[in-house]
């Protein structure tokens, strides 16, 4: 995988998890709702950054997706936290292939990005991994 | 698609697997999915065999550091072992004590087995040095990451960095 196809890859999976977190932010209790819209905040950054860098190494931006399906039903506080854990964790091991395929200060961001998606994937409940996102 | 390496066990096949045959389009689950299989089958090379990928940098520094992780695990192994010998009804210690035995399998390395550092005398304090541990560790492999040449060693030392640091989180800690 080259920088511009992992770039757009990060691109993809932060839309999927703006997305996720606003399915899954009503399920949640109030004080709980304000910890999901800044990460969806954080998310919707992550890919602002992600896009400017995609032009900037050159790459033709992807569109939005159509639409996204949730791999289960979230109609509860723990399904939607589970949800919640699950995008970080798989978006934890989309920035680990981000920083292989970049160098320098860009790896950099990417091993950071990764390890504050690992860490928000634990806040949520999800379990510890070796290799997160990826076991 | 190439076969999968060893990070990359069946578990993160199978479920997405099953999902993306129901995905309307690539994305919340089809397309993480996707990437962690590329990414799994360029890293092979490295993470199991330590000499089928061409660094693109110098190789000898990378080997280094390969070496410098290894015995950061193996460190970090010691550690938990002592702190379980010490307060054996600790939860989820043992987890974390594995996760860090598949790091070192996946470095592809074998190190001496580190000796028993000395364990706090209050479990508190124990588990507080072992947060402190795994922080230190994700803050050296992010290192480690940057300065190696070759993108499979440094997709697996970004996957341990991440690993260590919601290791720091999960034992109690702030970020």
């Amino acid at each position: 995988m080259n920088q511009p196809e992992a770039l757009i890859a990060a691109i993809n999976g932060e839309a999927a998890a703006v997305y996720a977190y606003g399915l899954l932010g009503p399920q949640l209790d109030v004080p709980t709702q304000s910890l999901a819209r800044s990460s969806m905040n954080a998310h919707r950054q992550r890919e602002l950054s992600l896009r400017a860098k995609l032009d900037v190494v050159g790459g033709s931006q992807p569109g939005a997706a159509v639409a996204y399906e949730a791999p289960f039903p979230i109609n509860d506080a723990a399904s939607a936290k589970e949800l919640a854990g699950l995008v970080e964790m798989r978006l934890a091991a989309t920035y680990a292939d981000l920083a292989g395929a970049s160098t320098g200060s860009d790896r950099n961001d990417a091993v950071l990005a990764a390890r504050e998606s690992a860490v928000r994937g634990i806040t949520w409940g999800a379990p510890t991994a070796a290799f997160p996102g990826l076991n | 698609m190439e076969k999968l390496g060893l990070i990359s066990g069946p578990k993160a096949l199978d479920s997405p697997a099953q999902i993306s045959r129901r995905a309307i389009v690539a994305g919340l689950v089809l397309s993480p999915f996707a990437l962690a299989a590329c990414g799994a089958s360029g890293g092979q090379g490295s993470t199991s065999g330590a000499t089928s990928s061409a660094p693109t940098d110098s190789p000898a520094p990378d080997e280094s550091i390969r070496a410098t992780c290894a015995s950061a695990e193996a460190d970090l192994i010691a550690l938990y072992n002592a702190t379980l010998v010490a307060y054996p009804d600790t939860a989820g210690l043992l987890t974390i004590q594995d996760e860090h035995a598949a790091h070192l399998e996946a470095l592809g390395v074998s190190v001496n087995p580190s000796s028993g550092p000395d364990v706090a005398t209050s479990v508190t304090q124990a588990l507080k040095d072992l947060q402190k541990a795994e922080q230190a560790a994700a803050e050296a492999r992010t290192s480690d990451c940057v300065a190696v040449g070759d993108a499979a060693l440094a997709r697996l030392i970004a996957l341990i960095a991440a690993s260590e640091a919601a290791h720091a989180v999960a034992l109690g800690g702030g970020a």
